[in-house]
């Protein structure tokens, strides 16, 4: 019994200690990882289509992908111990402007691949004037309409923001709630997505941090509070409980006529209800002025600099950069591309298309604030729907902003 | 008497059964949820399905990642769950009995309880890198980790639980002349049966159900991700694919539901067993 | 604490020699096992609170106790500091009062015990993701339509939105799940009580109230002991649940200290700083553990 006990335990030890999976690759065949940084269905079965078609043509090279619940975490995690993926893709976040700096990324930098990307998002991509990643597709934020109940209650699209407030007015005179709001979790990226409309920098956030400005002075500030509680006042009560998945589903019931949300939510409408008729407008500008879109890249291809492999590496990218390629995953994935030549005509964003097209554009203002800065000030802004006290927002705004800028 | 015993099990009754409607309508949905389309289910959440659609079934079930999420998950819990159950009892034991008066194993019972205390963020990064230079990213490899980690709250709750054991049965065995092992593996062992069931229940589910340790450790590729991760893959920053999710987690909560249920009769077996006590 | 005076009679320090050796071959795979892969980590940990890491890059400096002094005139840590304590005095009072009622209840010889054992211990087995999912959906579509059909004024909005009642939206849930283990230990502790001290007691004339309080509570008390403990830590690093239920909102009113750590780790890039708020949370998550089981252990069965 003893012995039998002992045996058994050193035999469970060995085989904790040897049970360490080894890989073994076939040589002549050219394995690269790509870690995908998303994890909706579209652009997983997107993605998966285009390196099956790249391995398809590449028979020396095989891309799998590996697709993770938190990429950013799994990446820093993997960093540490110098597994970095060979590829993957990534969003906007201070976290890889570290990598950059820290040279594990590739520089891309003059690769004759690139110029098959829209030359703006390409400068706006480049961090310290370098090339680290391809940007590939945009998200662009705006207006979300019922056009069914606009028709029947005789209303046009507002293009201004008096426009807005005052189909604001007309609905609530019709007895329905002009706007459902993602705001339990979400008022952080409207406020962001509003204030960059507000102002091209965080300058004025710059000076309030060094004590040069009085927040309540602030024209971001006080644009955006304004224009906020204007709207607090046409939500649904229960928007300040809603997330997303709430808030289309008073969108879709009728329960309001409009809502402010990204592009990426149309493929979860239309998964909800089909038939449902709404369209993406842009969302008209609070300072009275000229309404853009606002958009921040939302996809970009990088290469780690410790692949064993790089050109292999570069000729994905190449044929990602291919009009042909861009243009299979956009008609899966649903976001706006930037690769040169790429059709993009899905109905409902039509309004928001033309205007893009026509150079009325907006950088999110996330790409330059502090990480983690709006989401704090979102916090404030929250409070602001709630207590509806734009002394309160103005002191706690300025808190939030000394924190960050000073840090 | 028998009155006042009678008044106690209505009440027992009255209140068994709130509680069990509190705990069966999220469950409910749970389960209503994973037999309609997303479109259904997107307006009428709380309502019966109206057929039985079983497509969200058919497409996890279809998914060779949920087998390897399977094995991976069986592979993990079952190695940390017997090798906890060889090495921990003994050590708890060792420590309930030499506590009392040797300063060496009172000091070894706080050190190992300091484990609890420390929170899994200050360990998490350096886990990650400890387990890079061993080699030992790995289902096999985190096995080590919840080891590690169940030293501390299983030795907590075991020696916990001797406390309440009186010393009287072991006792009778040393004065037969039994050694140390033969004791604890006639006399301790069985006694612990319902502490014994209830940590392998608390670490077995602790460990099918954790997210963390896998995300950082086991992120590779599919074929090493645990049940956790492919569940939370139905789950994006923008939407969360209820139906799928939710069929995801019936799937993948049977077999530790199962696992209670043959548990719990040991916790029961304790009962009738351990009469001589005290 | 084998009795020294039993044990003269078969050869006393041989035995006891015996013995010890077996204790330490018993501890010795759980030390070597703790000490690699848990205590190691943990040295490593604290050895990065002292630099300025950021988490990434592989190079960072040494700052000495920059992060701690920060940590002191941190508002922001404060602020989750008094959210994690009353949100723990809560969880502690209600996962003890469920979980002893629960435990005894399902103690009792009633018809369909074993159901009633499986279904209570249901929640447990479900991942938090889930629930969140799920107690969301409820607070947002059940218990508002309750309340206004009610005219509970309290309940007539989702709760999760409320400043005020958003820690019991979390608390809730937690509870709905948190109740099952310390049920089972406790069920398990019920276990140790010989039938015979009931009987003699109600000979003796005690009603159900003092033999509880004379007996029931007197052999639990490791259990509690060992609850406490577990529902401490809990509650001063809640997660999950707050990550899942609010996102620390709305406003930043449900923040909690873990919440704060992962942002400052992973969104802010403050990962050293936030390794410093771990350790000084474990810190004062140890100082209360070890008075309280001073404490009860003062107070064991004998």
């Amino acid at each position: 019994m003893k012995l039998w006990k002992k045996a058994l335990s050193l035999a469970m030890a060995a085989a904790l200690l040897l049970s360490v999976c080894v890989f073994a690759q076939a040589e002549d065949v050219v394995e690269l990882e790509y870690v995908i940084h998303k994890t909706e269905t579209a652009a997983i079965d997107g993605m998966q289509t285009v390196i099956d078609a790249f391995n398809e043509q590449n028979p020396g090279i095989h891309v799998t992908m590996t697709q993770v619940p938190d990429a950013a975490t799994v990446l820093q995690t993997r960093a540490q111990t110098n597994e970095m993926p060979d590829l993957f893709s990534c969003t906007t976040s201070t976290m890889f402007e570290i990598m950059f700096e820290d040279g594990l990324i590739m520089d891309l930098t003059g690769q004759p691949f690139l110029e098959n990307v829209e030359a703006e998002t390409l400068k706006l991509s480049e961090y310290n004037g370098k090339n680290w990643r391809m940007p590939y597709s945009l998200s662009c934020y705006g207006l979300y309409i019922r056009t069914d109940i606009f028709e029947e209650q005789g209303l046009a699209w507002p293009t201004t923001w008096d426009e807005l407030m005052d189909v604001c007015e007309k609905l609530t005179a019709a007895g329905i709630t002009p706007f459902t709001l993602p705001d339990k979790t979400m008022v952080y990226q409207r406020m962001e997505r509003m204030m960059s409309f507000i102002s091209d920098d965080d300058e004025e956030f710059k000076q309030i941090a060094a004590g040069e400005l009085e927040a309540k002075d602030s024209k971001t500030l006080q644009t955006y509070a304004n224009a906020a509680l204007q709207l607090a006042e046409y939500m649904t009560p229960e928007s300040l409980g809603a997330e997303y998945t709430e808030s289309y589903q008073q969108l879709l019931s009728g329960e309001a006529a409009m809502t402010i949300n990204g592009q990426w939510s149309l493929t979860t409408l239309k998964d909800y209800d089909p038939d449902v008729q709404i369209a993406l407008i842009p969302l008209p500008n609070p300072t009275g002025e000229e309404s853009s879109v606002v958009v921040s890249i939302d996809t970009s291809f990088c290469i780690s600099s410790s692949t064993q492999h790089p050109d292999e590496c570069l000729k994905f990218l190449e044929f990602l950069s291919q009009t042909e390629t861009a243009q299979t995953y956009t008609d899966i994935e649903g976001s706006p591309n930037v690769i040169k030549g790429v059709q993009y005509n899905v109905s409902e964003l039509e309004k928001i298309n033309e205007t893009m097209a026509a150079g009325h554009i907006v950088i999110s203002q996330n790409a330059i604030w502090p990480s983690g800065f709006r989401k704090e000030l979102g916090d404030v802004a929250t409070n602001l729907e709630i207590d509806r006290d734009l002394d309160i927002f103005y002191e706690d705004a300025a808190l939030v902003i000394d924190d960050y800028y000073n840090d | 008497m028998n009155a006042s015993k009678r008044r106690g099990n209505v009440i027992t009754y009255v209140f068994l059964t709130l509680g069990a409607v509190l705990i069966l309508f999220p469950l409910y949905i749970c389960i209503a949820t994973t037999f309609k389309t997303s479109s259904e289910s997107a307006v009428s959440f709380f309502t019966l399905p109206k057929s039985l659609y079983l497509g969200n079934y058919a497409e996890v079930l279809a998914d060779e990642k949920l087998y390897y999420a399977y094995k991976n998950t069986i592979l993990v819990t079952v190695l940390s769950l017997l090798a906890e159950m060889l090495i921990m009892p003994p050590m708890s034991y060792a420590l309930s009995r030499s506590m009392g008066h040797s300063r060496l194993f009172r000091n070894l019972y706080y050190f190992f309880l300091l484990g609890i205390f420390l929170p899994w963020q200050v360990r998490m990064m350096p886990v990650v890198k400890l387990m890079g230079w061993l080699n030992l990213l790995s289902p096999s490899g985190i096995v080590l980790l919840y080891l590690a980690h169940a030293t501390c709250e299983s030795m907590f709750l075991y020696v916990g639980y001797l406390a309440t054991v009186s010393n009287s049965l072991e006792e009778a065995a040393y004065i037969d002349g039994a050694t140390t092992l033969q004791t604890y593996t006639r006399v301790i062992l069985p006694l612990m049966r319902p502490i014994l069931a209830t940590v392998l229940i608390r670490e077995g589910l602790a460990i099918w159900n954790d997210f963390q340790m896998p995300l950082v450790c086991l992120n590779r590729s599919h074929k090493l991700w645990t049940l956790t991760i492919y569940q939370n893959n139905f789950q994006s920053e923008y939407s969360v694919d209820y139906n799928l999710a939710f069929a995801c987690l019936v799937v993948a909560s049977l077999p530790i539901m199962i696992f209670y249920v043959v548990m719990q009769k040991q916790i029961i077996g304790g009962l009738t067993n351990g009469a001589v006590k005290g | 604490m084998v009795t020294p005076a039993k044990k003269r009679a078969v050869g006393r320090s041989k035995l006891q020699r015996e013995q010890t050796l077996t204790f330490i071959a018993f501890t010795i795979p759980g030390f070597l096992m703790y000490c690699c892969f848990l205590i190691f980590p943990i040295l490593m940990g604290i050895y990065y609170s002292f630099m300025d890491w950021n988490g990434i890059s592989p190079s960072y400096d040494f700052i000495g106790l920059e992060n701690y002094a920060d940590l002191l005139t941190d508002r922001k840590y404060k602020a989750a500091l008094l959210f994690n304590v009353r949100y723990t005095l809560l969880l502690i009072v209600g996962v003890v009062v469920i979980s002893v009622i629960l435990a005894l209840m399902l103690n009792r010889e009633i018809k369909g015990r074993s159901f009633f054992r499986t279904l209570y211990f249901a929640p447990a087995v479900l991942s938090m993701i889930t629930i969140s999912l799920i107690f969301k959906q409820i607070f947002f579509y059940v218990l508002p339509a309750i309340g206004q059909r009610l005219n509970i004024a309290l309940l007539s909005s989702n709760v999760l939105a409320d400043r005020d009642l958003a820690i019991y939206g979390v608390l809730f849930v937690h509870l709905w799940q948190g109740v099952a283990l310390p049920t089972l230990l406790f069920l398990a502790g019920l276990q140790t009580i010989p039938q015979e001290l009931y009987e003699a007691a109600s000979i003796d004339g005690a009603n159900a109230w003092q033999q509880f309080r004379a007996i029931t509570v007197t052999y639990l008390l490791p259990t509690l002991s060992v609850v406490l403990v577990l529902v401490v830590k809990q509650g001063l690093m809640v997660f999950d649940y707050v990550k899942s239920m609010t996102q620390g909102g709305p406003g930043g009113a449900t923040q909690s200290i873990a919440l704060l750590i992962y942002n400052n780790g992973f969104e802010r890039n403050k990962y050293s700083y936030s390794i410093t708020q771990a350790i000084a949370t474990g810190l004062i998550i140890a100082f209360i553990s070890f008075i309280q089981i001073k404490y009860t252990s003062g107070k064991k069965v004998e």
